[in-house]
């Protein structure tokens, strides 16, 4: 298959593309290279150092005629979509409809979008939180990838490209870095306060839970989502809800040592709880979570250590 | 909530027009910000007209010399069939349009804000007269856009404390609708009709609508200000009526048959469609006062009065 992956130089990008380049796929890689330190290229595939809302993308597939796109490529923030929900949704709503629009004119007939089940069903009552087709998401970023999957769905019926939404849980694991703005994810947080001998800040009283599904297991849904035709929106996540102070003395256990811990307000915004109830994606895709969070921690820990840790 | 100021987007417009003399009735203090100047039979004289686009950066600066209680988002892309083609064009107009809004209230302090939405957006619902809360399965860009806007507010709400209510329209209809639009079953046959035009019948022209006065829709509004319940309430009549059965209540007000032109082709997306009025009664001690037929003879009388 010829696949496009938009923010393919990035984490689960680079990590996807790696796995369909070795099980032999053409793979075209659309990144605009600007959000974090470190981009992975895979030298197998070809890449347009652009943005998934530039001006040359329908050339490209005009040129290219794509058989799938996987868009991972987004506002990622939820913080940032509250302070500028316009911009949120000009990249996460009207430029990726605009994809949308071109894949199908180019022949491409799967469209993969990563959307966000933390997001989506905010701190919804019921954990794991099985698929919902009703959610009242609790940031402008939660309710561009809602709108966005309604899009789709919406799409079904007028083109000839299948589209499936994976509302993915809180993906972790090697190559995941802080953004350049100096956010990121709960462990690269903590492992960059680590590294930089400052402490860890927990926002709230360490309570609040993810669900959070390694890198590893978050391609190969992709890559199952690929190899069938199921359409609709699928969840993927583990059902497992692991607390942000486990996720502190997991990395403690971890490093060996411990290291100074502060707690803060919470932030307005945020998901307090968020656990996946993966059904969905074992009834539709036949995958499943296969990386314990110990494990994962493990191999996140050693990479950001040997990437970012300081050499002696 | 009682209220001095208030500011419609989409004044100039069917809806807005008539809300906005309802409005300066009650003795409220209007600004209409829209894309175009009201045309002469929709321009009320005691209120400021602003006209630019809702998504420029001048609405906020609109909003805070205002500084309205109140927030009517009336302006929107509201073509269903057109966002089909050109889903991008109607996100541009509806959800940024309506975030920048939502942004410039936000930032200064509107106390209320009641948002134009639109039955459409429950998709082809199982439940006729369909209740508030039947999940919504939106199936065109437009109908998708109206939900996200539903869904903004909600997050607004959690966020920044915003006091929001969402009213599904049904079909409106009435006076000062644009019959040479594509949308508007009424306004299209009384104008094509009075003008001597034949009149298209989509697909078989026995897709059923819900249509509700504009006289109704206004009192729905002004009662979604004076809530302070944070919900999405449907405004319909809970009945539902076919494109012929329509076409007769027309052809009996004028008093004189259409040339009917079967359109077998054209596709409704949703086929049927009528909306539950049981919130809005009990929530905003809202009901539907106008029958069609009725308001079907109100408005045609409108209309021959512009010949």
């Amino acid at each position: 298959m010829k696949i496009v992956v938009t923010g393919g130089a990035g984490f689960i990008g680079s990590h996807l593309v790696d796995e369909l380049v070795r099980t032999g796929n053409e793979v075209l890689v659309i990144d605009h290279y600007q959000r974090e330190k470190l981009r992975f290229e895979n030298p197998s595939a070809t890449i347009h150092k652009i943005s998934f809302g530039h001006e040359s993308l329908e050339q490209i597939f005009a040129a290219e005629r794509p058989d799938a796109v996987v868009h991972l490529a987004a506002q990622i923030s939820v913080t940032a979509s509250i302070v500028d929900p316009l911009y949120d949704a000009q990249r996460n709503i009207l430029e990726s409809l605009r994809l949308v629009q071109i894949a199908a004119k180019a022949g491409c007939h799967r469209f993969i979008f990563v959307s966000s089940g933390g997001a989506i069903y905010g701190d919804h009552p019921v954990r794991p939180t099985p698929l919902l087709d009703d959610a009242y998401p609790l940031s402008p970023y939660g309710v561009a990838k809602f709108s966005f999957e309604h899009y789709l769905e919406g799409f079904k019926e007028q083109y000839g490209l299948k589209p499936i939404s994976l509302r993915f849980a809180n993906v972790f694991g090697p190559r995941q870095q802080l953004k350049s703005t100096g956010e990121g994810n709960v462990m690269a947080v903590y492992l960059a306060r680590i590294i930089q001998g400052e402490p860890v800040v927990i926002f709230g009283d360490g309570s609040a839970t993810r669900d959070y599904v390694y890198v590893r297991d978050a391609v190969s849904a992709i890559i199952a989502a690929l190899a069938s035709d199921v359409t609709g929106i699928v969840n993927i996540g583990t059902g497992i809800g692991i607390s942000v102070q486990e996720v502190y003395d997991t990395i403690m256990d971890i490093h060996g040592d411990r290291h100074p811990l502060i707690y803060e307000p919470f932030r307005k915004g945020e998901v307090f709880h968020s656990v996946i109830d993966p059904a969905t994606g074992r009834e539709s895709l036949g995958w499943e979570a296969k990386v314990s969070f110990r494990e994962g921690m493990e191999k996140m820990y050693a990479w950001f250590m040997e990437h970012f840790g300081k050499r002696n | 909530m009682t209220y001095q100021k208030a500011l419609v987007t989409g004044g100039s417009g069917f809806i807005g027009s008539h809300l906005v003399d309802a409005l300066v009735a009650r003795g409220v203090v209007v600004t209409v910000v829209d894309l175009v100047e009201p045309t002469d039979d929709r321009r009320n004289d005691q209120v400021t007209y602003k006209v630019f686009d809702i998504r420029d950066k001048g609405l906020t600066q609109t909003v805070f010399s205002v500084m309205p209680d109140v927030i009517f988002h009336l302006a929107a892309h509201v073509d269903d069939r057109a966002s089909v083609l050109d889903p991008v064009m109607n996100a541009e107009h509806n959800i940024m349009g309506t975030l920048n809004v939502l942004e410039a209230s936000r930032k200064a302090g509107v106390k209320r804000f009641v948002f134009a939405s639109t039955g459409i957006a429950y998709g082809r619902a199982d439940v006729i007269p369909t209740p508030e809360s039947t999940v919504s399965k939106p199936l065109t860009p437009y109908a998708v856009s109206k939900l996200s806007g539903e869904r903004y507010l909600k997050c607004y709400e959690t966020v920044h404390g915003l006091s929001w209510m969402a009213l599904r329209f049904a079909n409106v209809y009435g006076p000062r609708q644009d019959g040479s639009k594509e949308c508007g079953a009424i306004a299209i046959f009384t104008s094509r009709l009075l003008a001597g035009q034949s009149v298209n019948i989509n697909n078989d022209g026995k897709t059923t609508r819900d249509y509700v006065h504009v006289s109704d829709i206004v009192n729905g509004c002004l009662a979604a200000a004076d809530s302070t319940a944070c919900e999405v309430v449907n405004l319909g009549t809970a009945q539902q009526t076919t494109t012929l059965d329509l076409l007769t209540y027309v052809e009996s007000a004028i008093g004189k048959s259409a040339e009917r032109i079967e359109k077998p082709g054209v596709v409704d997306v949703v086929k049927h469609c009528a909306l539950s009025v049981d919130k809005a009664r009990s929530l905003l001690q809202w009901a539907p006062l106008t029958p069609l037929k009725l308001g079907v003879e109100q408005t045609v009388a409108w209309y021959k009065s512009r010949l």
